[in-house]
């Protein structure tokens, strides 16, 4: 299993667009939004390759400027 | 593992992440990377870029099992990039090398022969063997070391012995050389000093940010991430992204800037010509704190001298600085005219004028960034110079939230490369080989005989130097292009590659590199974890242990120098580079490679190995080995101490360090080095326990008296050089034929050339090949649909991909980018061997070339 955490940062005008795609996502859930673009996100997951490969798509993902790891865990 | 258990990491995954937002979150408590299950956890830095992130690594039963943002780490925050994401993974490749091998036919060592398991006592006395003979033979530049601006701070500093004082050969070299020797180049010029004089708190403190050349949404992300939250939070904050393509920074871009290859040249002259015709510079600032001088132009481009280009070049490979007047330098930027620039750019007038504004705004505060873009350019040294010229015009520089500032490619470019200085010029703390004095002080330090390392001219006291080879010493310096070019005539016959790729690495490999490493005479060692590209094109591999399979020591852009403990065992057989390079000095004696009126100098060394008189000097041996614990008592291996029997690392970052203390120049101090262990980083100059932030400036830095103010005591007079250099053509520029420019470098997911990240799986398949990225109307004029198999030719050679018209990045008609991580599609195949003629580094984002369908 795996647990992961991540800041994702958008343009304010793009979060709801960007919330969106991020929640059809599998295993991951939108714990906090700051208001200004910034959105705290959680992974967690049996298999540490769907962590990561989700973590590409978010980065990857339109309106998406950035998006940094903070946590992981996997056993 | 429980649900509640599983729901207590959840939550502290969420609460960390939170706290690295600066959101609030109801209810969350601190509980991060706590020492629970058995898992030891320590501050490491990450091996990958240049901006140093701490990372937690979490050591469970001799392997790593967890990782974490270091949330006390000033840099990073808690923040990690997806490499960072996978750093340890770097490890574990299933192909790691744990065995020296040689190639040989039976029995022998044969350049022809098939790669063979040998011990190290055989792998290192072949070597030995090799080595001896070339020093003799051909003299200083007989043989040569490449190392990196990835090795360890002591790693550098122990090569920069073995070579220098050791072989008594400046034939050392970092691949530093390929991407900071401009930013060096301009430093030294412009303030005497290296390295930027401000730090990443501008990240904040700035309100506006510029990008020259530098993608740093791919390549610092986690700067970039800093970036990106100040511009979404602070009101006014503005973005400015200068490129030859766009990329990922243009989505935050509040001013995005495409130009033509090479023109930012005449871009940075208009915005100095701006500032002066609006008469908005700091009048005071400019007569108290700067000179105005001009440098030699039409300089050539670094090529081979038989070029016609360099034929054709009136001043070819010269710097030399004289001075000239304030009026001078206003008349020498006035023909970059708005027009002019925008003319030359390609870029439309009112987004030149918006970005000459916000420098030109004495209320605006503005930090220009660049990387690559600027360092990889055939006139890299004058280009970075011409943006110090703006924030000195200005005064804006030196103090928070203003400055320019020189992001560094690899983790310790800085720290090693140029600090520790394992450049053929260079000593360690910016001392140089040109400079009789110098030498003779980096051998009091060592305890050497004056006159063991080669001076630049191979003169000492205006003699020449006595040598090995019979002949005087003659002129020893040789940067890395030049040192293929030297295999590549037989002129250099023992190459050691360390802790990099250079044969995927360096330019016009299918003329140089690979036809010269080769040679049948020549006998070529590469050290890595892995079998790279490099290492299959060797004659013996010796397999290395990495990153936090030893002690280390790294130092970033923002002079900030970190170390981290051993975290676990290397595989099988592998040694650390530190390892490799002191025990290959027991196979070389004194006498086989000093002459013998050197040795009547010091006799009782003849008989002696070079690890003797290196490294069992009694300075580097002093301090005794010991049993590393952390804060709170978790214990740590140390190989290399466990090995040779004292303090290696310790011993020698204190002798490095008196060349920060006991020469003529300051502003280079760091801290003892146990203070390292317990500190997220230190910055440089580092004076009275208190590091600093902002250099040259009153209050800030400690070398700076009461009442200065400011004072760039780098230079004689307190006085930074504006220096004026015009815009001038690149060496290869598309024409009827190669219709297109080629533009390489790297992308987020992989780390240079990919010899660590295309071994985790994750990174791999999320970008599998490196991909030629076109412009749609480029691509329809050739007929090619996106994912077309193309050939992209280059006078060079030719490779064959894919195209990508709709990826990340989006070239403007007429260029294309291709990064370089793919060993199985190797673009410097294509590229030209250019080099800034001043810098010596080489320009991998220009050159012409075809593409057509494959």
């Amino acid at each position: 299993m795996s647990i992961c955490s991540l800041v994702v940062y958008s343009k304010p005008e793009n979060v709801p667009m960007v919330e969106k795609q991020i929640s059809a996502l599998e295993g991951v859930e939108i714990n906090a939004d700051s208001g200004d673009g910034r959105l705290v996100v959680s992974i967690d997951h049996p298999d540490r390759t769907h962590c990561s490969k989700m973590i590409m798509d978010m980065s990857a993902m339109k309106g998406v400027l950035n998006t940094s790891l903070i946590y992981e865990y996997y056993e | 593992m429980s649900v509640s258990r599983r729901d207590f990491i959840k939550a502290n995954a969420v609460a960390a992440a939170a706290a690295a937002a600066g959101v609030t979150l109801p209810g969350a408590g601190k509980a991060l990377a706590a020492g629970d299950d058995g898992i030891r956890w320590d501050k490491t830095a990450c091996r990958f870029c240049g901006t140093g992130c701490s990372v937690l690594v979490g050591v469970k039963d001799g392997r790593v099992v967890a990782t974490q943002g270091d949330p006390d780490a000033p840099v990073n925050r808690g923040l990690n990039c997806i490499k960072g994401y996978f750093l340890t993974k770097v490890m574990y490749g299933k192909d790691r090398l744990t065995k020296p091998l040689l190639r040989k036919t039976n029995g022998k060592y044969d350049k022809n022969g098939a790669f063979t398991e040998v011990s190290w006592d055989e792998a290192f006395k072949t070597m030995a063997e090799k080595w001896i003979a070339a020093r003799k033979a051909k003299g200083p530049k007989g043989i040569g070391m490449f190392g990196s601006g990835q090795w360890t701070i002591w790693e550098g500093y122990a090569a920069q012995k073995l070579l220098k004082a050791g072989f008594r050969s400046n034939s050392l070299e970092p691949n530093a050389r390929h991407c900071m020797a401009s930013a060096v180049g301009a430093f030294m010029r412009a303030f005497g000093i290296d390295e930027p004089m401000g730090c990443y708190d501008d990240l904040e403190l700035s309100d506006t940010f510029v990008l020259w050349g530098s993608n740093m949404a791919e390549m610092h992300p986690i700067l970039w991430s800093r970036l990106t939250n100040t511009r979404l939070t602070k009101k006014g904050c503005e973005v400015h992204v200068l490129s030859t393509f766009e990329h990922r920074c243009y989505e935050l871009a509040d001013n995005a800037i495409t130009f033509h290859p090479q023109t930012d040249l005449a871009i940075a002259n208009y915005i100095a010509n701006y500032i002066i015709t609006n008469k908005a510079y700091n009048k005071e600032f400019v007569e108290k704190h700067c000179n105005f001088k001009k440098t030699p132009t039409d300089i050539g481009y670094g090529l081979r001298a038989s070029d016609p280009r360099e034929k054709a070049a009136k001043n070819r490979n010269k710097g030399k600085l004289s001075s000239i007047t304030f009026e001078e330098y206003a008349a020498s930027v006035a023909p970059y005219t708005l027009e002019k620039a925008s003319e030359l750019s390609g870029v439309p007038a009112e987004k030149l004028e918006r970005l000459a504004k916000v420098y030109a705004d004495p209320k605006r505060k503005v930090v220009s960034y660049w990387t690559m873009g600027f360092n990889q350019h055939t006139r890299g040294v004058w280009v970075n110079g011409l943006v110090y010229n703006i924030h000195l015009l200005m005064g804006k520089i030196s103090e928070p939230g203003n400055g320019p500032f020189s992001l560094t490619g690899q983790p310790s470019a800085c720290g090693t490369a140029r600090e520790v200085g394992t450049f053929t010029h260079r000593l360690p703390a910016d001392y140089v080989t040109k400079k009789d004095a110098h030498c003779k002080f980096a051998e009091k330090i060592w305890k050497l005989p004056a006159g063991t390392i080669p001076r630049a001219n191979g003169k000492t006291d205006k003699a020449d130097q006595s040598d090995i080879s019979g002949k005087p010493m003659g002129k020893t310096l040789i940067h890395a292009v030049a040192m293929h070019r030297a295999l590549h005539d037989g002129k250099m016959n023992c190459f050691w590659v360390m802790c990099n790729n250079n044969m995927q690495a360096a330019a016009n490999m299918n003329d140089e590199s690979y036809p010269g490493w080769r040679r049948e005479e020549n006998f070529i060692t590469v050290s890595d974890p892995y079998p790279t590209v490099s290492a299959m094109a060797a004659d013996l591999i010796l397999p290395t242990a990495m990153w936090a399979e030893k002690e280390g020591g790294y130092g970033n852009s923002e002079r900030r120098s970190q170390f981290w403990r051993q975290q676990v065992k290397a595989p099988g057989e592998s040694h650390s580079d530190l390892w490799q390079v002191m025990e290959f000095a027991k196979y070389v004696k004194v006498k086989d490679v000093w002459p013998e009126d050197l040795i009547a100098k010091q006799p009782e060394v003849a008989d002696k190995t070079l690890y003797d008189v290196l490294y069992a000097n009694g300075q580097v041996d002093k301090f005794p080995k010991v049993q590393v614990v952390d804060e709170a008592g978790n214990k740590y291996d140390n190989d290399e101490s466990e090995y040779f029997g004292f303090y290696v690392q310790k011993g020698l970052f204190e002798e490095y360090r008196r060349f920060q203390f006991e020469g003529k120049k300051i502003g280079h101090e760091m801290a003892p080095y146990d203070d390292y262990h317990k500190a997220r980083g230190i910055r440089w100059p580092f004076i009275d326990g208190k590091e600093t932030l902002w250099r040259y400036r009153e209050g800030y830095d400690p070398h700076v008296k009461k009442g200065q103010g400011v004072y760039f005591y780098g230079k004689p007079d307190g006085k930074a050089n504006i220096i004026t250099a015009p815009y001038e053509p690149a060496a290869e520029v598309p024409d009827d034929e190669y219709n297109l420019w080629l533009c390489t470098g790297r992308v987020l997911e992989h780390w240079h050339s990919g010899s660590m990240t295309r071994r985790v799986p994750e990174l791999y398949r999320a970008v599998p090949d490196a991909l030629v990225y076109m412009n749609k109307k480029d691509a329809r004029k050739r007929r090619l649909r996106d994912g077309a198999k193309v050939k992209i030719i280059t006078r060079r050679g030719e490779i064959v991909t894919r195209v990508s018209t709709r990826g990340r990045n989006k070239p403007p008609q007429g260029l294309i980018f291709v990064p370089w991580f793919d060993a199985s599609r190797l673009v410097n195949k294509l590229t030209l061997d250019q080099t800034d003629p001043l810098s010596k580094e080489t320009d991998y984002k220009k050159q012409a070339c075809k593409v057509v369908k494959a």
